[in-house]
C-alpha cells in the first residue's frame, strides 16, 4: 500500500475519532448549560410571582379593603395576581409554553385544582416537609418542559380569614365562589404547591444546532487539513522521494550519465539526496577505477 | 290684633335680615360650639343648603351646623368633617341626596329625606356618636361605618364595620333600637314592612351605591383647607323647596314653624301652605290665627 494511502487512512481514522469525541463532549457540555439556563428561568419566574404575591399583600389588599365589603375582589387576593401576571405573560405566542400554577388540593377558584402529575408534587412536599423546593422534567404536547414547585404553606394565620370554616368567610367571596371547595386548611398545612414550568426542547434544540454547526466547522477544517498536509507530503516527500527512485534506477541499469539529485535546502530530504548524490559518485569512481 | 302686630313686626325683621343677607352685611351664622361641619370635599356640580329661610349655593370649606339641610346634585359627593369631643367624624353624602342636621339632639342626628349617607365615626368609639335616621329605618354609631339608603319604596342600612345601633322608625319619627354586627343588611319596604335583615349587602344595594362609597371616605382633606368659604345667598325659601321637609315624619318638623314662619308673608308661599295644609296640620293655627277660621 502507498505511503499516501496509509497515511491519508491513518488521518481518516484520528479525523473521526477526534470529530466524535468532541461531539460527545460539546453536547454534554451545552445541554448540560441549556438546562441549567432553563432551570436560571424558572427560579427567576418562581422569585417574580412571590413578588407580586407581597405586592398585592402589601399594597394592593389594603387599598380595596373597603371595596371587598361591597363585592369581593379577587385581585386582592396574592395567588391570583400571581396566577393572573403569569397568564399575560403567557399570552404572547413565544412565550405559550411557560406556566404558573398555584397548583392546590381543595382550592376555592377551580382552575388553580391540582391535576394528576401536580398533586403527586404537592403530596411529596406533604410527605417530606423539609422539602423546600422540588425540580423535575416531564415530557408535553410542546415536548420535554422543567418544572419547578415550591410547597404552598399555611404559615400566615390571616389566610384563614378565607379558609378555614364557610361561617368565617366573608359573605362577598362566598357569594363569588360558592361553598363548595377550600375551606377547612388548618395552620401550617401544606394544601398546594407553587409551580413553575419552563419548555426545554427550544434550548436542548438550540444547544444541538450549535453542536451541529461545530462539528459542521470542525469538519471542515479537517478537509482543509487533510488537504494541505496531502499537498505537503507529496511535494515534500512523495515527489522528490519518487524522483530519487527514478535517479536510483537509471543508475542500477548502468546509466552513469542520469542527472544528480537536487539536493537543495537542509531538510532530510535533500540530506537524502546529497548522501545518494555521493554514492552515486563513489560507485562511479569505483566502478571506473575497476575498469583501469 | 297682637299677634297681627307681632307677625308684621316679625315679618319687617325678616325682610331687613333678607335683604342684609342679600347685601352680605349680616355674616353666615357661625358654627354652634357644641359641633360644626366643614365640608371637606364637593365634587360634581354646586350643591345648595338651606340655612334658616334662605337658599345658599355651597361649595368646598363651609362650615355647616345644626339646623342646615343639605342638599346634593345627581353626580355630586360631599364628604363632612363633623368634629366633637376632640375627634372628627365623617359623613359621606351621596348623589341626589337631601339631608336636615336636626338641632337640639343629644348626639350629631341626620334625618335623610332620599339618597345616601356614608357614616365613619372611627375605629374606636372615642369619637362622636352620628345618627342618620331614614322614615323607614336608622343608624348610630360611635365607633363604625355604616350607609345609609332612603329610596322611594324602602330604607336600606349596611353596617360595614365596627359597632352600630339599628334604628327602626315608626310613622311620627320615633324609634326603637336594635343590636347589628359587621357585614349585616337590613332593609325595610313600604309604609310599615317588617325588617329584613342578611349578612352582606343585596345585589340591588351594592348596584346602587354611589362608587365613592365602596372605599373608605378620605379623611384629614379640611387641613389643607385655607379659610372657611361662605355659602352664597341665592334667595328665600319656596314652598317648593320645603314641600317634602314639610310632609316629613313630625319629630323632623320641630321648630320648623318658628324657623319658617317669616315665609308666610310671601303670597305664594302663604297660598301654597294653605292648598297642602293636611300634609303639615300643625300650620293651621299660624295661617288661620282667626277663630272663625273652620278647622281643616
Amino acid at each position: 500500500m502507498k505511503i499516501a494511502l496509509k497515511f491519508n487512512a491513518l488521518l481518516l481514522v484520528l479525523f473521526v475519532l477526534v470529530l466524535g469525541t468532541t461531539y460527545w463532549i460539546a453536547r454534554e457540555l451545552l445541554e448540560s448549560n441549556a438546562r441549567a439556563g432553563v432551570e436560571e428561568n424558572a427560579r427567576i419566574m418562581m422569585r417574580s410571582a412571590l413578588a407580586v404575591r407581597s405586592y398585592t399583600s402589601s399594597q394592593i389588599e389594603p387599598l380595596l379593603a373597603g371595596q371587598m365589603h361591597y363585592k369581593f375582589l379577587p385581585q386582592t387576593v396574592p395567588s391570583y395576581a400571581a396566577t393572573e401576571y403569569f397568564h399575560s405573560l403567557a399570552a404572547s405566542a413565544d412565550l405559550r409554553d411557560y406556566a404558573y400554577k398555584e397548583a392546590t388540593l381543595n382550592p376555592t377558584n377551580p382552575r388553580d385544582r391540582a391535576v394528576e402529575w401536580e398533586i403527586d408534587v404537592v403530596n411529596r412536599f406533604r410527605q417530606h416537609p423539609e422539602l423546600g423546593e422540588l425540580v423535575g422534567e416531564r415530557d408535553t404536547e410542546f415536548g420535554k418542559s422543567l418544572y419547578l414547585a415550591q410547597p404552598l404553606q399555611i404559615k400566615d394565620p390571616a389566610c384563614l380569614a378565607c379558609h378555614s370554616t364557610i361561617a368565617a368567610a366573608p359573605q362577598t367571596m362566598t357569594e363569588m365562589y360558592g361553598t363548595a371547595n377550600g375551606f377547612g386548611w388548618q395552620p401550617q398545612e401544606i394544601v398546594g404547591a407553587q409551580i413553575v414550568s419552563v419548555p426545554q426542547s427550544v434550548a436542548i434544540q438550540r444547544a444541538d444546532a450549535i453542536v451541529t454547526r461545530i462539528l459542521y466547522l470542525l469538519a471542515g477544517l479537517f478537509l482543509v487539513l487533510f488537504i494541505a498536509l496531502n499537498v505537503m507530503l507529496t511535494l515534500l516527500v512523495l515527489r522528490p522521494m519518487k524522483k530519487l527512485g527514478t535517479i536510483a534506477d537509471q543508475v542500477s541499469l548502468g546509466r552513469m550519465d542520469a542527472p544528480e539529485f537536487p539536493a537543495h535546502g537542509r531538510d532530510e530530504m535533500a540530506a537524502l539526496g546529497r548522501s545518494f548524490n555521493r554514492m552515486r559518485r563513489s560507485l562511479v569512481e569505483a566502478i571506473e577505477m575497476l575498469e583501469k | 290684633m297682637i299677634h297681627r302686630l307681632t307677625a308684621r313686626a316679625r315679618g319687617l325683621t325678616a325682610a331687613v335680615f333678607a335683604g342684609a343677607l342679600a347685601l352680605g352685611v349680616v355674616p353666615a351664622i357661625a358654627a354652634s360650639p357644641a359641633a360644626s361641619a366643614i365640608v371637606s370635599v364637593a365634587e360634581g356640580p354646586p350643591f345648595r343648603v338651606i340655612r334658616d329661610a334662605g337658599v345658599y349655593a355651597a361649595s368646598r370649606g363651609i362650615i355647616l351646623s345644626p339646623g342646615d339641610i343639605v342638599e346634593s346634585q345627581p353626580a355630586s359627593f360631599l364628604v363632612l368633617e363633623i368634629k366633637g369631643a376632640g375627634t372628627a367624624a365623617l359623613v359621606g353624602i351621596g348623589p341626589a341626596t337631601r339631608a336636615y342636621w336636626m338641632p337640639g339632639r343629644d348626639s350629631i342626628t341626620l334625618a335623610l329625606l332620599e339618597g345616601w349617607i356614608k357614616v365613619d365615626t372611627g375605629p374606636t368609639s372615642a369619637g362622636p356618636e352620628v345618627r342618620a335616621l331614614a322614615r323607614r329605618l336608622g343608624a348610630a354609631s360611635s365607633g363604625g361605618v355604616y350607609v345609609l339608603h332612603a329610596g322611594a319604596d324602602g330604607d336600606e342600612v349596611f353596617h360595614e364595620s365596627g359597632t352600630m345601633t339599628l334604628y327602626t322608625l315608626k310613622p311620627d319619627g320615633t324609634a326603637t333600637a336594635g343590636a347589628s354586627k359587621p357585614s349585616e343588611f337590613a332593609s325595610r319596604a313600604g309604609t310599615s314592612g317588617a325588617l329584613q335583615t342578611r349578612l352582606g349587602p343585596a345585589a340591588a344595594f351594592v348596584a346602587g351605591l354611589p362608587a365613592a362609597f365602596r372605599d373608605p371616605l378620605p379623611a384629614g382633606l379640611s387641613a389643607k383647607l385655607r379659610g372657611g368659604a361662605e355659602p352664597r345667598p341665592v334667595r328665600q325659601v319656596s314652598y317648593d323647596d320645603l314641600a317634602q321637609w314639610l310632609a316629613a315624619p313630625r319629630d323632623w318638623r320641630r321648630g320648623f314653624i318658628e324657623r319658617f314662619e317669616v315665609r308666610l308673608e310671601d303670597p305664594l308661599f302663604f297660598r301654597a301652605m294653605d292648598q297642602h295644609m293636611s300634609a303639615h296640620p300643625e300650620w293651621y293655627r299660624i295661617l288661620h290665627r282667626s277663630p272663625a277660621a273652620s278647622a281643616p
